[in-house]
């Protein structure tokens, strides 16, 4: 059991339960042992470094202050939150690229007893753990039911891989973790073209109307590709594709129906894990019928994708990295 | 794009964009409880802002509600007092 | 002090300060620094003190010239500019009056004192010092002669592409033996893929070939295709190269070049090279028609018979019994005088540039690809279509600066992917009437009749966005996107952001260093910059030249450049080439290492440190030697040796000790100041 501190977010706890819940289930057959900082405070968001800069760190460091006090020799913080992966992530870089910046955030945080040197903690999100720590092999090794016949299209949204202060990430424009997972759960995963596109944001508090624009483009673009579920590492990017959903669709006279779910739902189906404890049925656009897919055999019917690879009387295509592994 | 954005919302370099005033209820909400508390914030935006499309939202709101995803009530850290003396200090320190 | 004294009387030295206009003078009070040196150097021998407006001059020089005879000057000390530039010139001025060359010292107070600083006493100061260093220095100079060589009048070219041609041929036609060597099956490089040329759109193939053949043919060429260089023995005017003669498997004495081989063979693989990934050959194959030498080769990784077991269709079917399946690689050792290296480039890889698809999307082309495209010996005989083969575009998006000028990948501007992609946007024009869009950062059209083609071009109604693309999608927001390739910019000039949605995409590529660039410079001993490009001796001035003598560059291996630069340097390679070989020898710097074999304890550590192979290792004696024809003087291994076997000549411990104490002996009166303040 690889232990780690954990810091779950507001989100985990209400709109994003189900992530929550499947994360749960899913990390004692990955070896993780998640401890959760305790009494953490909400990051800020996307908000709050809009509005200021020293308070915004300072409450994002309370976190990591806590965090370094409870760490007891573990080193790594995992966020599940892309906000608060980038959050945290941005506190720590900033507080020791600016030292003049830690000091005051420091000089705050005592005035709470506490203290946070840059640094001191290694800030990860929850896929990178799983892709870097865990690893493919160990996840392919816990697949029971492979997810067989289920096309996803992996979204990861903005925060993830940008700006990616450590270079943990493998692109920051079309990184490929996301695919890899997912391939390895056995999904049949489609070549996301907006994977690092904005769901919105909280532009769907502000202005709706572009939010609306933003999660129709994304949702087209999966549907175009003939997904049947969108997958996600983000609650916000979740809330914003699934609760804004319906409301996008009356708003351009549309009809989706795309499900979205979280990463790590599906890695609790593909191990083989009962889906009412993986939070199913709390997302808003039912996955209900996508879900039937798995574990009825279907017979192998090649679903119609935009002319993308070569035709037998066409050029070749380049060959990427990774090209044998699709073949094998 | 952090910085834009300050910078935009000191100048006052917008029209009509609501924005300002959401990051501000959000940060409202935060200070006061240590959490963000959605149905708050949402509650108190739309009805400011937006009230004739509240109709139009109720349904994906009792769809959160009733599903678990939102909190009527807000959430509160025990720490809120360190939490605030943290922020008043970090206040006084922020260079505007 | 006593061992570093110039004893009364021994040496008398003449100091010249420069002025380099205002140059040096500007920073440096240089009248100060010349009547310093008169009163303070005095005791260290110095017998007179000159500051001159131009020490360069030819009065500069006879300045020199005339205190020599007159003053009976033995030693000469000029500070000026650094001696890479001007060492030679006042060396000659010694001689002419009959003082041996190597008892004249260039210090620097130019590069290191008065373009570096700011404050003009601290400047000040820093030149006594200096020059007091060079006076001390050159009290241990010893008169040396050069070291004369006789030169080979070989010479190996490496590389076929048109650089390396056009040298060959020129020294070929001055009547001097020529070793071409190509790596690959057939000469003719880059320019062989291409159809048309800007900006004159004379056909490539046209133009190439016959110098092809002529390098083929000629009676002073031999011609080593599908062969590498492995080794690099000597020095300039003595070089023993061996070189690996790669199995083609194909009996050149036998083969006529007929190609039923290559008809018969059933493997078709991908040509990654010559094709650029966007055609196919067979595991037999010579990469194209016209290819010099005309004898095939088989790709034993995809041969059939040699994978296996059974096949030999080739063998079969050839009528003069000429498929070798037992031929192995042969080794050849040659003496050549000098070294042309026209290695080339190779094209950067837009995979990395992950938003613009190169991979992911089908008709997103690099532009190696697009000149495969266009030609009428390529996979598609010259007609323009998408990857499916068939269909043609309607709209055409050409990316400039892929690669290049853009600090994640390179910095540099790649030369030719400007006047490459109004070429590339004239082409798709007159061939299939499509709408051509070109994304530019800025329109870079110089040379002979370039910007007068961007002006047809620009007729021709190519529609230029200036901005560098953001993204390259396929997911279409609005209808008219559905299906098509979407180009996300800024249009820099309206200051909007734009959305143009086309069917085919083509990458301006930066040129980059081949692949295996440091090693091939480290096998023949000269220098390279972190990127890859090799370094010539003077950016401007000795653009051919390396730092190591008889190693000479020419085309892209130096920077990205387009043909006629290339052409150009290829015939400069071989004039200075020329010029060496009929010199019939050539006087090479004394200036050299020599190790003490009763010191050296044979622990090798200098042994890998030299970056000219220099140093060779007596197993028998457990001793290193320096050759002495070889060795540039660089003094990287005298520094090196813990037993302090190694000295240098103009350069020995007793002179940089002497230095560094005449360096120490100025009295910093800035300082001095400074602290009293």
């Amino acid at each position: 059991m690889s232990k780690y501190l954990f810091y779950p977010g507001c989100a985990m706890q209400t709109s994003a339960r189900a992530y929550n819940e499947s994360m749960q289930e899913v990390l004692g057959p990955l070896g993780l042992n998640f401890e959760e900082v305790r009494d953490w405070n909400c990051c800020g968001a996307t908000e709050y470094l809009g509005i200021s800069t020293v308070p915004a760190y300072a409450l994002i460091s309370r976190n990591l202050a806590l965090a370094s006090r409870q760490s007891n020799g573990v080193k790594t913080l995992v966020a599940s939150c892309s906000a608060c992966y980038l959050n945290l992530s941005k506190a720590d870089h900033y507080m020791a690229e600016r030292p003049s910046l830690g000091q005051m955030v420091n000089v705050a945080l005592a005035e709470g007893g506490l203290e946070y040197t840059p640094g001191t903690l290694e800030i990860r999100h929850l896929l990178d753990i799983v892709i870097n720590e865990v690893g493919l092999d160990v996840v392919k090794e816990r697949v029971t039911h492979p997810l067989k016949g289920l096309r996803v299209a992996p979204y990861l949204g903005c925060m993830v891989p940008r700006p990616d202060y450590e270079k943990r990430w493998s692109d920051y424009e079309y990184p490929d973790e996301l695919d890899r997972l997912l391939k390895a759960l056995g999904a049949e995963v489609i070549d996301f073209p907006l994977k690092t596109h904005c769901c919105g944001g909280h532009m769907a508090q502000i202005s709706p109307t572009t939010a609306f624009e933003l999660i129709r483009r994304l949702i087209s673009s999966a549907d175009n590709y003939k997904a049947d579920v969108m997958v996600t590492v983000c609650p916000m990017c979740q809330m914003n594709l699934d609760a804004y959903q319906n409301e996008t669709n009356h708003y351009f006279h549309t009809n989706y129906k795309m499900p979205v779910l979280f990463f790590t739902q599906l890695m609790g189906l593909a191990f083989g894990i009962d889906a009412k404890k993986l939070g199913f049925g709390r997302e808003l656009v039912s996955a209900k019928e996508a879900m039937s897919r798995i574990g009825i055999e279907v017979p192998q019917e090649e679903p119609k994708t935009p002319a993308r690879r070569k035709k037998t009387t066409g050029l070749p295509m380049p060959k990427m990295p990774g090209d044998e592994e699709e073949t094998q | 794009m952090y910085t834009l954005k300050s910078m935009a919302i000191q100048d006052k370099a917008y029209k009509d964009s609501t924005a300002p005033d959401f990051s501000q209820t959000f940060v409202d909400m935060v200070e006061n409880y240590g959490r963000s508390y959605e149905f708050g914030l949402a509650t108190r935006h739309y009805l400011k802002h937006f009230p004739l499309r509240l109709p139009s939202m109720a349904p994906m709101g009792l769809g959160m509600l009733s599903k678990k995803r939102m909190d009527i009530t807000p959430k509160h850290i025990e720490g809120i007092d360190q939490l605030k003396a943290i922020l008043s200090r970090a206040k006084e320190l922020e260079v505007v | 002090m006593t061992e570093h004294t110039n004893p009364e009387g021994k040496e008398r030295i003449g100091v010249y300060v420069c002025h380099c206009g205002t140059n040096i003078a500007g920073m440096v009070d240089v009248e100060d620094v010349a009547t310093w040196a008169a009163r303070e150097l005095a005791d260290r021998g110095v017998v007179i003190a000159r500051d001159y407006k131009f020490m360069c001059s030819s009065l500069g020089q006879e300045l020199i010239e005339q205190d020599i005879k007159e003053e009976g000057l033995t030693r000469v000390v000029v500070a000026a500019c650094s001696p890479h530039l001007h060492e030679a010139t006042f060396r000659k001025a010694c001689a002419n009056a009959g003082l041996n060359p190597y008892l004249c010292e260039l210090v620097s107070i130019r590069e290191q004192v008065s373009w570096v600083h700011t404050d003009k006493v601290a400047a000040t100061e820093k030149s006594k010092a200096v020059l007091s260093g060079g006076v001390e220095r050159v009290i241990h100079h010893e008169p040396l002669e050069p070291l004369h060589v006789p030169i080979h009048p070989a010479t190996l070219v490496v590389g076929g592409g048109i650089a390396g041609i056009q040298a060959a041929i020129e020294v070929a036609d001055a009547g001097y033996p020529v070793y071409l060597v190509e790596r690959e099956p057939s000469i003719g490089g880059h320019m062989s893929q291409f159809d048309k040329t800007f900006p004159t759109l004379d056909c490539s193939a046209c133009i190439l070939t016959p110098k092809m053949v002529t390098a083929g043919t000629h009676p002073h060429i031999k011609l080593f295709s599908y062969s590498e260089v492995t080794n690099v023995d000597g020095y300039v005017g003595n070089f023993t190269v061996t070189i690996r003669k790669k199995a083609r498997h194909v009996n050149e004495e036998l083969c006529t070049g007929c190609g039923i081989c290559q008809e018969k063979c059933p493997k078709k693989v991908i040509d990654d090279v010559y094709e650029a990934g966007l055609g196919y050959r067979k595991a037999v194959y010579t990469p194209f028609p016209q290819a010099v030498p005309k004898f095939p080769v088989i790709d034993v990784p995809n041969c059939i018979y040699f994978q296996k077991g059974t096949c030999k269709a080739c063998e079969k079917f050839c009528p003069t019994n000429a498929i070798d399946f037992q031929q192995e690689d042969e080794y050849v050792t040659v003496q050549v005088g000098n070294i042309i290296l026209a290695t080339g480039f190779d094209l950067f890889d837009p995979r990395v540039v992950s938003q613009y698809g190169y991979g992911r999307l089908a008709n997103v082309f690099t532009s190696l690809e697009f000149e495969r495209l266009t030609n009428a010996a390529g996979p598609t005989n010259g007609e323009i279509v998408l990857r499916d083969g068939v269909t043609k575009p309607t709209s055409v998006g050409i990316l400039h600066c892929v690669g290049s000028r853009d600090r994640n990948y390179n910095n540099y501007c790649s030369v030719i992917c400007c006047m490459q992609s109004l070429k590339f946007a004239h082409l798709v024009h007159e061939r299939t009437g499509a709408t051509v869009y070109n994304f530019y950062i800025d329109m870079r059209t110089a040379y002979k009749e370039y910007d007068e083609f961007y002006q047809r071009v620009l007729e021709e109604g190519t529609l230029f966005v200036r901005g560098k693309v953001a993204e390259v999608t396929d997911a279409a927001r609005l209808p008219q996107e559905e299906g098509k390739l979407i180009i996300q910019v800024e249009d820099t000039l309206a200051s909007v952001q734009r959305r143009i949605p086309v069917d085919m995409v083509v990458l301006s590529a930066a040129m980059v260093p081949r692949h295996d660039a440091h090693e091939v410079a480290q096998l023949f001993g000269i220098s390279c910059s972190s990127n890859g490009w090799f370094i010539e001796k003077h950016p401007k001035l000795d653009p051919v030249a390396t730092m190591t003598e008889g190693i000479f560059i020419a085309g892209c291996v130096q920077g990205p450049k387009d043909i006629p630069s290339s052409v150009a340097q290829g015939a400069a390679a071989s004039a200075r080439v020329l010029g060496r070989i009929q010199q019939g020898e050539i006087a090479l710097e004394p200036v050299r290492a020599t190790v003490d074999e009763s010191k050296c304890s044979g622990c090798r550590i200098c042994n890998n440190l030299c970056p000219y192979n220099a140093i060779l290792f007596h197993e028998d004696r457990m001793v290193t030697e320096i050759n002495p024809a070889l060795c540039q003087g660089c003094g990287t291994c005298v520094a090196a040796c813990p037993a302090g076997a190694i000295s240098g000549t103009c350069f020995s411990n007793e002179q940089i000790f002497a230095q560094i104490e005449g360096l120490m002996r100025v009295n910093f009166q800035h300082e001095k100041l400074a602290e009293m303040a």
